[in-house]
């Protein structure tokens, strides 16, 4: 598996080759200690996970993910961060990161994440699952951006998130991923959210991502609306 | 009002106008005394026969009981000048030569006839074409009749004109005049302009001018009293006016007379009293027995027999009210003088220059001025009220204008004020902004004094003192690391209830104790998601728990840990669940072997208890831990 590492630190960038090459089937095609270089890579070289750090001397992580999403789209995205900080996190998600990790992490925990990522499961904090409902509801709190139409729909079908997503506000989320960012939010794991509501523990982690990707979808082209619109800015 | 001087020439050209004005009155009235070319017309003199009577009837128009001797008599004839007490008819005998050729254009022109008039000649009655009969109240109008070719014949002829008046009724007959029928006929159309028409005119202008004063008056009664009392006065002497328009008698002369006296006096008590408030004097006493004396004329002037009104009437109520003018004309010029405005000498020049028609008017009355005369001044005085009226319009429109800057004038302040408001609230948001800011970071100072600061200072202290161990820098440096994430934990954007940042902290957790093979248990009782606290109280919260987890975990052994979050009972009694304290408990299980089973190497001395037990005072709460060999419940109660 082909990673590319965005870290100015040195002595981390160190620390994550040591952690990563603890598997034999990873490699490092690039590792870039700052913005400019990290976007001139991007373009030029393939991946399949990117590991980002979002403080780099000349600019934000953001941006590389973002660049990262447009150049490869397959690839997921791991925040590597020191404190799991709402803002930066969901900014990072909004560009679309697929999962973050606390560089404190023990290395079986940094390689038990970049393998999760690859199945397919995102992890998800209560922070961050009320940050996003919060989104949500304000979106479809009716800020007068819903077009006219649409005003007549009943309350109830508002919450079906059935995938027409009638304003970029609303990611568009299902029912039953409300469900799983509410449990999440008041301190439930994913594990027990799918105890909760009757699913395999994999597909209520497979749930985040999907959530991600859908935030994600919905913030393209005005990422920068959405952070000043969720106070990140 | 503006002072004078501030707008020189308007004023000047406004006073020549006034002054113009005035002038044209009395000239005008003088262009109707007979021309030369009107004099060789003129019969000076006449036979008169007084037959008394009561002067009501009209029946003493014929000389059939010639009985009565006829005397000479010069015209004009006031009869309460001449005949003083007379009442009656008195029959004027003319003898006119007309030349054959002239017979059929010649004319008899009376420039004033009072009060009714009957007229024949050679004997035959005459009418006037507008059917004037014998019984017509003529007042003081002319009358002008064309004299009928078939009545006259060549040389003498005699022409009675029989006038018919009440005793003291200023009845009287002015000089004649017969001749050409157009020369008399254009005579006779310039004085009946001046005497009827124009008077219709000026009466008809004060009563319109003054009703927007008087609405004026009535929007706002006591701002604009001038404009009441000028209005009023207006209105009254212009309707009371036209009563010398009358060719006949509305009432009967016993009501008529003292009403048209009366409301003489009504107007001009408001016109004074006007002209003393213009003046800014305001005498209560005054103009309270003004109003009195306005009543009590009135009502004498009703009282008085009719036969007696004409004799009494200027000393009841003319003179008094004459005398009252002079006074209140005599203020208001002193108050002009001292304190002059551009109204007050417009009108005070008005005013003044009432007086020679006001005399002449007198005179004219009393019959001892000039009979033939018109009155001057039903024709001057309105033209003052008129000039006053459109004075006090332009004041009117004047202070609306002014009205209108002011408003403009508040809107700006307004505009400013509002600026200021808000540049006010935005330095005050500013201010606030930066005080929340520094007490934010005090408070993180504060809270990576007791924390952070702490553990790496005697880390660094043991360090130098070579007194610490590979193993403790580790757990030292991953306290100090595990603090700072605790600060994230209990607050953030999307933080804020006490279960948000234990939920923080659990999930922050969980992976590291999932590694060690411990499971965490998360346990909500109803109506523990509502409890919020400060933020440094919540913080102190999470250090109890992670602490007691760490000891759970490190020295109990434990391999299953649960948070469990309860109402205490006493918040779920009703009558304290709406209270603002929170009342709760957090409760910290393990399954481990127990505290007193833990090894002495990781006890550490109970300072980790003690530590636990200081911060659960310091939240105001109590701190328990029961243990046995099954496990350890912590408990912290709030």
């Amino acid at each position: 598996m082909r990673l590319f590492v965005v870290e100015d630190d040195p002595y981390w960038q160190q620390a994550i080759r040591t952690i990563i090459e603890r598997r034999a089937e990873y490699r490092i095609v690039a590792a870039c200690g700052n913005l400019a270089q990290a976007l001139r890579a991007v373009q030029e070289t393939p991946f399949d996970l990117m590991i980002v750090d979002l403080g780099l001397p000349d600019g934000s992580g953001i941006d590389v993910i973002r660049a990262a999403r447009r150049h490869q789209p397959e690839a997921d995205i791991l925040v590597a961060t020191v404190f799991a900080d709402e803002a930066n996190v969901v900014a990072a998600i909004y560009a679309g990161a697929t999962g973050y990790l606390l560089k404190e992490s023990a290395p079986d925990q940094w390689i038990a994440a970049i393998d999760e990522l690859r199945a397919g499961n995102s992890p998800i904090d209560p922070k961050i699952a009320r940050h996003i409902l919060g989104a949500v509801q304000r979106g479809r709190g009716g800020m007068g951006r819903q077009p006219v139409g649409h005003q007549a729909q009943s309350p109830a079908q508002l919450p079906a998130g059935d995938g027409e997503a009638a304003d970029s506000d609303d990611p568009g989320l299902t029912a039953r991923e409300m469900e799983v960012l509410q449990l999440v939010a008041r301190g439930f794991t994913l594990v027990e959210v799918a105890k909760f509501l009757n699913m395999s523990p994999h597909t209520s982690r497979g749930h985040a991502k999907a959530i991600y990707r859908k935030l994600e979808v919905s913030s393209r082209g005005e990422a920068v609306f959405e952070a000043s619109a969720l106070g990140l800015i | 009002m503006e002072i004078v001087g501030r707008t020189g020439a308007r004023r000047l050209v406004l006073v020549i106008g006034i002054i113009l004005a005035l002038l044209v009155a009395p000239l005008a009235a003088g262009s109707l005394t007979p021309s030369a070319s009107l004099s060789p017309w003129r019969l000076g003199d006449a036979a008169l026969t007084l037959v008394p009577g009561d002067g009501g009837s009209s029946e003493g128009g014929s000389l059939s009981g010639a009985s009565l001797s006829e005397s000479p008599v010069g015209l004009p004839d006031p009869w309460n000048r001449k005949h003083p007490g007379f009442g009656g008819t008195g029959h004027y005998r003319f003898t006119v030569r007309v030349e054959p050729g002239a017979l059929a254009d010649r004319a008899l022109y009376v420039p004033r006839l009072s009060n009714h008039g009957a007229i024949e000649i050679n004997g035959a009655p005459l009418t006037e074409p507008g059917g004037i009969g014998n019984a017509s109240w003529h007042w003081n109008r002319p009358v002008y009749l064309v004299l009928p070719a078939g009545n006259l014949h060549a040389g003498d002829n005699s022409i009675v004109i029989s006038v018919t008046g009440l005793a003291n009724s200023r009845a009287g007959l002015s000089e004649i005049y017969v001749g050409p029928r157009d020369l008399l006929g254009d005579a006779y159309r310039l004085r009946w302009f001046f005497q009827v028409d124009l008077l219709w005119i000026a009466n008809l202008t004060v009563v319109i001018l003054a009703v927007p004063l008087l609405f004026n008056w009535l929007r706002d009664p006591v701002g604009s009293t001038n404009y009441g009392l000028f209005g009023a006065g207006s209105i009254l002497f212009g309707l009371r006016n036209f009563h010398g328009l009358f060719d006949f008698l509305p009432l009967p002369v016993a009501y008529w007379w003292p009403l048209v006296s009366a409301s003489l006096g009504w107007s001009l008590c408001f016109i004074f009293v006007f002209l003393l408030r213009l003046c800014d004097y305001r005498w209560r006493a005054f103009e309270i027995a003004l109003a009195v004396f306005a009543v009590a004329g009135s009502i004498m002037l009703f009282a008085v027999p009719t036969a007696r009104f004409m004799a009494l009437a200027p000393w009841l109520w003319y003179i008094p009210l004459f005398v009252v003018g002079l006074f209140c004309v005599g203020v208001f010029a002193y108050g002009t003088f001292a304190r002059p405005t551009l109204h007050r000498v417009v009108l005070l020049v008005g005013v003044l220059g009432q007086i020679g028609p006001a005399v002449h008017d007198i005179l004219w009355i009393q019959g001892t001025g000039s009979f033939s005369s018109v009155l001057w001044m039903a024709l001057s005085f309105p033209l003052v009220l008129i000039i006053t009226s459109v004075l006090l319009a332009d004041d009117m429109a004047k202070t609306r204008a002014a009205l209108g800057n002011m408003n403009k004038l508040l809107e700006a302040r307004v505009a400013a004020a509002r600026r200021d408001l808000e540049a006010m609230y935005e330095s005050r948001r500013a201010t606030e902004r930066e005080a929340i800011g520094t007490q934010e970071r005090m408070r993180l100072m504060r809270d990576m004094h007791d924390g952070v600061g702490t553990r790496l200072s005697l880390l660094l202290s043991g360090l130098t003192r070579g007194e610490i161990a590979a193993g403790e820098v580790e757990d030292a440096v991953r306290g100090s690391l595990e603090e700072l994430h605790l600060l994230l934990d209990a607050r953030g954007p999307s933080t804020a209830t006490l279960a948000d940042a234990l939920a923080n902290l659990r999930y922050r957790l969980d992976p590291r104790l999932a590694a060690t093979g411990v499971e965490t248990r998360w346990e909500l009782g109803p109506g523990v998601e509502d409890i919020v606290l400060s933020a440094e109280a919540t913080l102190h919260v999470l250090r109890i728990v992670q602490e007691c987890i760490t000891n759970a975990v490190r020295h109990g052994q434990a391999r299953v840990v649960t948070f469990r979050i309860e109402r205490s009972d006493a918040a779920l009694q009703p009558d304290s669940a709406a209270g603002t304290t929170p009342s709760f408990v957090i409760l910290v299980i393990d399954d481990g072997v127990g505290i007193d089973n833990a090894s002495a190497l990781t006890r550490g001395g109970g300072r980790g208890l003690a530590n636990m037990r200081a911060r659960s005072e310091a939240l105001g709460g109590t701190f328990t831990l029961h243990s046995d060999a099954t496990g350890t419940v912590a408990r912290l109660a709030l």
